[in-house]
């Protein structure tokens, strides 16, 4: 693999540089390479600083995906850890910017990570957290639980 | 940043993996939210993509029940959800029997009615959309007395979709299924001297291998996480009983593949009497089995769990003295049920015409 350098500059200036490998994780980025090769810089204008060293954080950890069961498990585990630093406002960022980024691996995990979130939420608990509006009136809200009753779903009882 | 500021396609993204368990919850949240789920193509990507949490439902009375298995005490407690009633359908309605959390149910019109003794099972053909839910109904008809063997055999299919019917022919008389069969990815399973499997894609019953136990009576048979088959034995005249589980089953596959998960032993004199009717593997890290059976001599339902060499009653309910009154002829008997559990893994996959998923019934 090759050991040139690129260098990431996101919306707010701030600059990164990073080998071509883990460069290459973003597709936005590894597709800009493929159209030219002489690029050794990229602004990438829809993700600030702070999300952007997250994301290059997790791609220099997913440099190297090796199929051994033992590195996939270190993975796993380094992926849960990585997860718990942020909050949901945080997580929703990251999510975006996966997403402009074009970063697979990282898009699958923390929409899962928010998934996780949301099973063990109440509707009271998801909309305050986060941030959804209400725009049900109560009779709606009923109706709509009650025809989803087959899904032996406890939606009086929060789960801890 | 609010999760409104996403675009529709990552709220898919993460709504397409919460399970459908927390349907309801996730339904009543907000009106976008719930069109999400109305939208076919949603439902496909949910499918694909959603863990498949499973439920575990209890035939209770006449009632389905979803029950809560709590191992984190010691003994386990059990804790009863909601409950479909079943006995409050009415046969000539298209949409019955819905209660505060159970199931959608329906009843399907058969021309010339039911035969008395029918067994049925759900599946679907595994080359088309998973959507395409049909049943087998396997029945018997005495002309004589009960126990006349000459009885006449039917074998036919009710497909959800066209609402038709269709009588399957040539059908060898061992093919009649037991009573507790099992669906998965698609196809029925009941355990006869080796396992007998309906495959709903070809319409054919087929038989598959079991593991090698030594004497083929004390079985149950049962399915994990909708991934795999999972067999319960009793070792004749010992205290031992063995766990089986197959690999994860491929349809594709000519046949299964075994492993044994774990024996245990009964407590001395626990075995006596002890008859395997219908079990399920619950946790297979600690080993721990959910049982129900019924007591004889107690004439008592009982749910219990084993685990390594204890067993632990949950619950028991007397059934000799239940009366169960029937609307149409007005007639007061006895209604002896057997105790029933099973593994249900909700889906959003939707049976055409708007029907919920069901499961299976038994006479």
């Amino acid at each position: 693999m090759s050991s040139n350098k690129i260098v990431l500059t996101s919306s707010d200036g701030e600059s990164f540089e990073v080998e071509e490998v883990v460069a290459r994780k973003l597709q936005i980025v590894g597709h800009m390479l493929e159209d030219d090769c002489v690029i050794n810089e990229i602004p990438l204008q829809n993700v600030t600083g702070d999300i952007l060293s997250m994301v290059i954080e997790y791609c220099k950890t997913h440099v190297d995906e090796e199929e051994s069961e033992e590195a996939q498990t270190k993975l796993k585990t380094w992926d849960e850890e990585f997860m718990k630093k942020f909050d949901i406002k945080t997580l929703l960022q990251i999510i975006l910017a996966a997403n402009y980024l074009n970063v697979k691996g990282l898009l699958d995990l923390v929409s899962q990570t928010i998934a996780d979130t949301i099973k063990d939420y109440t509707p009271e608990q998801i909309r305050e957290v986060f941030g959804v509006e209400n725009d049900y009136t109560e009779e709606e809200e009923a109706e709509v639980r009650k025809e989803n009753a087959w899904a032996f779903d406890e939606a009086d009882t929060p789960k801890p | 940043m609010m999760m409104s500021d996403l675009p529709p396609e990552l709220l898919e993204e993460i709504l397409s993996r919460v399970p459908a368990t927390c349907l309801q919850r996730v339904r009543s949240t907000c009106k976008r939210w719930n069109d999400l789920f109305k939208d076919g193509r949603f439902t496909e990507k949910h499918f694909r993509k959603a863990e498949k949490e499973s439920l575990i439902l209890m035939l209770k009375e006449l009632k389905l029940c979803s029950i809560g298995v709590n191992l984190n005490f010691s003994p386990p407690s059990v804790e009863f959800q909601g409950t479909l009633d079943l006995k409050d359908s009415h046969p000539n309605s298209e949409q019955v029997g819905q209660s505060n959390r159970g199931l959608e149910s329906r009843w399907i019109q058969r021309k010339n009615g039911y035969e008395r003794y029918s067994r049925f099972a759900l599946g679907y053909e595994n080359n088309k959309s998973c959507s395409s839910y049909k049943f087998l109904m396997c029945w018997v008809c005495y002309d004589g007395k009960l126990g006349d063997e000459d009885g006449v055999l039917g074998f036919e299919i009710y497909e959800f979709s066209s609402d038709s019917w269709r009588v399957l022919d040539d059908v060898a008389s061992d093919c009649f299924p037991s009573a507790n069969g099992v669906s998965l990815k698609g196809n029925a399973y009941w355990l006869k001297e080796d396992l007998l499997c309906f495959d709903f894609t070809i319409k054919r019953f087929k038989r598959v291998c079991l593991p090698p136990v030594p004497s083929r009576d004390c079985m149950a048979l049962s399915v994990v996480r909708e991934e795999q088959l999972s067999l319960l034995h009793r070792i004749q005249h010992t205290s031992k009983m063995e766990i089986y589980v197959t690999k994860k089953v491929d349809t594709e596959e000519a046949d299964l593949l075994w492993s044994k998960s774990s024996t245990v032993s009964l407590p001395i004199g626990g075995h006596k009497g002890f008859n395997v009717f219908s079990s399920l593997l619950i946790d297979e890290e600690k080993k721990v089995a959910l049982h129900c059976n019924i007591n004889l001599k107690t004439r008592c339902n009982m749910l219990y769990t084993i685990k390594e060499n204890y067993i632990d009653i949950l619950f028991t309910e007397s059934i000799h003295k239940r009366r169960y009154l029937d609307k149409a002829c007005k007639v007061t008997y006895i209604l002896c049920w057997w105790p029933f559990i099973f593994n249900y893994v909700p889906s959003l996959v939707q049976i055409k015409n708007g029907i919920g998923r069901k499961r299976k019934e038994r006479n």
